[in-house]
């Protein structure tokens, strides 16, 4: 299941690209799940741990994926952690939902994600357990819990 | 510092062409289009020019404003500049940047998909990452999306983010047709107003010169909604005024209308929401009926009448060169 806290979290890994820098493995990218994110959203191919390979760029290493491959790849490699998903665009939207069908995972959000027409996971904010299908529900609750919030970084 | 800024950034493998067309753009859309790849080109020759590797052209300074203590002193000490801030940067969201970008007189490039209520940006500044092999640039994402003709008022209810002149006007406008007038007392109250009404046909008329921040919520709704709302964002009420034919004999207006950015300081005008009514303020003084009040709170006579009602409703269909 999908947990979303919209806004800042005490415990909340903000800069995932940083995080990611220090913290990656080389191998995390040779596996099957990633290597279908990297191709789809980054257009590129994975050809050996750490070595990756698109037609501008040519060969390089997994710190030059875009952000929100960097912050699924952490998702799917580090479920205990929170991390920001306001670095992935929403075309990570449904790895996102892909990778929470297996485990759960919490998640931190600053915007309103687009999760397109199917969608079912909690928002935590408040101790709140029911589950959310409804866009409009979505959008209220989006509304209520980020406007409310003093955005102080 | 004012008019439109052209910046060519390129290296061996990828160019970024881009012009802004205002103080505040924000550069946002899906993962791996190429911003933070546009962001450490920018950084690195910033701080290492052309020994970088990466060519920039730019008539006034591109900079990298990066996390650290010193960032308020930094970007105090930076003038007549291109400032570039790349998401996760802590300090973005916060009320601090906001208060210190509203009194400078640099452009900036804002790399985020977080909202940014703080900060009064146009839907014209939301901008993607359009690729084309190794050519890329930016593209609007919010172009196209407002109705211009609504004088039959086809809709059940029409929520007006204004609660001053412009809700007086609407509320005049629509009078004898089956669409009530609410107003919203604000961008942040439209969301709310939305949830209630979810089941009418909408209009929705606001100023898209600062509605950038609630844009994506709004435009979210229309989507799940089935588009059965409707969005009416002339730039700002007083630029819808100014562009009537009220106003077509002035070529001193018409000339601002045409290219804007030529003509509004950053520095003094944060929004050109701000520009306009001065603007319209100023073009009106000592005219009966028409003169325009600055705090907004009394729509003249003169603004109210069939003529002009029918002037101002219909200037977002006039085509401008």
């Amino acid at each position: 299941m999908l947990k979303i806290f919209f806004g800042s979290h005490p415990d909340e890994i903000y800069n995932t690209e940083t995080y990611y820098s220090h913290q990656y493995d080389k191998n995390w990218v040779t596996d099957p799940f990633a290597k279908k994110i990297i191709a789809d959203i980054d257009d590129s191919t994975v050809i050996a741990p750490d070595l990756i390979k698109n037609d501008i760029f040519g060969l390089f290493n997994s710190n030059n994926l875009s952000a929100g491959v960097k912050t699924l790849l952490l998702i799917y490699n580090k479920p205990n952690l929170i991390f920001n998903i306001s670095n992935c665009g929403d075309n990570c939207a449904k790895y996102l939902l892909e990778i929470a069908k297996e485990r759960d995972i919490k998640v931190c959000l600053h915007h309103l994600m687009n999760f397109g027409k199917d969608f079912s996971f909690k928002i935590i904010n408040d101790n709140r357990r029911k589950i959310i299908s409804d866009p409009m529900e979505y959008l209220s609750l989006a509304n209520q819990y980020l406007r409310g919030n003093t955005n102080e970084g | 510092m004012k008019g439109k800024i052209k910046i060519s950034v390129k290296d061996k493998f990828i160019s970024f062409n881009f012009t802004l067309e205002r103080n505040v753009t924000i550069l946002t859309g899906d993962s791996g289009t190429g911003k933070s790849t546009l962001i450490k080109m920018i950084q690195n020759f910033s701080k290492y020019g052309k020994s970088s590797g990466v060519t920039l052209k730019c008539d006034k300074s591109c900079i990298v404003l990066e996390d650290s203590k010193y960032w308020e002193t930094e970007l105090e000490d930076t003038h007549e500049s291109v400032v570039f801030v790349e998401e996760s940067t802590p300090f973005l969201t916060s009320y601090d940047f906001a208060r210190m970008i509203k009194n400078s007189d640099n452009y900036y490039v804002l790399i985020t998909r977080e909202p940014l209520p703080q900060i009064p940006y146009s839907i014209d500044s939301i901008k993607q990452i359009r690729k084309n092999g190794k050519k890329s640039t930016f593209e609007s994402i919010y172009k196209n999306i407002s109705v211009k003709d609504i004088s039959d008022f086809p809709y059940e209810l029409a929520i007006i983010e204004d609660s001053k002149t412009g809700f007086q006007f609407y509320t005049k406008a629509s009078e004898g047709t089956d669409t009530e007038c609410i107003s919203s007392n604000g961008k942040s109250g439209i969301v709310e107003l939305l949830k209630k009404n979810k089941n009418k046909k909408i209009l929705i008329i606001a100023d898209s010169a600062a509605l950038g921040s609630e844009i994506r919520e709004l435009v979210y709704f229309k989507e799940k909604s089935q588009n059965k709302t409707d969005f009416f964002l002339p730039e700002s009420f007083e630029w819808l005024i100014l562009r009537s034919d009220i106003f077509s004999g002035s070529a001193d207006i018409q000339e601002i209308l045409t290219n804007p950015v030529d003509y509004i300081e950053c520095q003094k005008y944060f929004s050109w929401e701000q520009y306009f009514t001065m603007l319209l303020v100023n073009s009106t003084k000592g005219k009966a009926n028409l003169e325009y009040p600055k705090n907004k709170s009394q729509l003249p006579s003169g603004y109210l009448n069939e003529s002009n009602i029918d002037k101002i409703i219909n200037a977002m269909k006039i085509k401008k060169k």
